[in-house]
């Protein structure tokens, strides 16, 4: 971390890189509300106490990501909660209540199954890459590996985690 | 221009592993390729949602 910009420069710089961050919310799926989001955006940023983000730009753009990850996940789960009403509705014989819970755990052992069948080397970049927030480059200097390798692995992670995800979403 | 499903796929995933990066920084060229085509965003988020919802459930208290 070098910077040291605060919420207010923060800002600035958003005002001024308003017509970049618009056009990638509009590309990103935010379409007509991409003023909106812009806006929600600068009320995040406003709000944040000062402290070291980097280069802001960048970390601009990573915040209208995140918003736009944020917001899909909240109508995705307003669009469960809705189906789980006409489920109610139409079946009053009332859904157990550790159903979710052992769901979870479904989710948890096929996705470390999934993981593990890839080899021991994917698994750990994987959870390193995502879990830990390690960068690629910085992966590849502790595997002793290229980064192309690493692109490589994490490519077999997220192609096999997307097609189980499918299955889980089809059920 | 990726032409058949599983280039487009190949190249979302790509881009979607990219972002993950804490040090990615090019923004503006994924603006472009998600405006490129349609079917792009979709790709996108398809690839971006797998790994998401695997990171969520492999530590839970992450999100």
């Amino acid at each position: 971390m070098t910077g040291g910009a605060t919420a207010t420069s923060l800002q600035q710089v958003l005002q001024c890189e308003r017509n970049r961050l618009i056009r990638f919310l509009a590309a990103r799926g935010a379409g007509d509300e991409a003023e909106d989001l812009f806006h929600e955006l600068w009320q995040k940023v406003g709000a944040l106490t000062d402290r070291p983000v980097g280069e802001p730009l960048s970390y601009l753009f990573r915040a209208a990501e995140n918003l736009v990850r944020d917001v899909r996940r909240a109508a995705a789960s307003r669009g469960r909660r809705h189906q789980d009403w006409h489920d109610l509705a139409d079946a009053p014989a009332e859904r157990p209540h550790g159903e979710r819970a052992l769901v979870a755990r479904e989710q948890l052992a096929a996705i470390e199954a999934a993981l593990a069948g890839l080899g021991p080397r994917v698994d750990a970049i994987f959870r390193r890459y995502r879990l830990d927030g390690v960068g690629q480059a910085d992966i590849a200097a502790e595997w002793g590996i290229s980064l192309s390798s690493v692109e490589k692995d994490l490519q077999k992670a997220y192609r096999t985690l997307t097609e189980l995800k499918a299955r889980f979403d089809a059920e | 221009m990726p032409t058949h499903p599983s280039e487009l796929n190949e190249a979302a995933r790509h881009w979607a592993i990219r972002v993950g990066d804490p040090a990615f920084d090019d923004w503006d060229a994924l603006t472009k390729w998600l405006e490129a085509d349609p079917a792009h965003l979709a790709a996108y988020e398809a690839a971006i949602d797998g790994a998401d919802w695997a990171a969520a459930v492999l530590k839970p208290k992450a999100s």
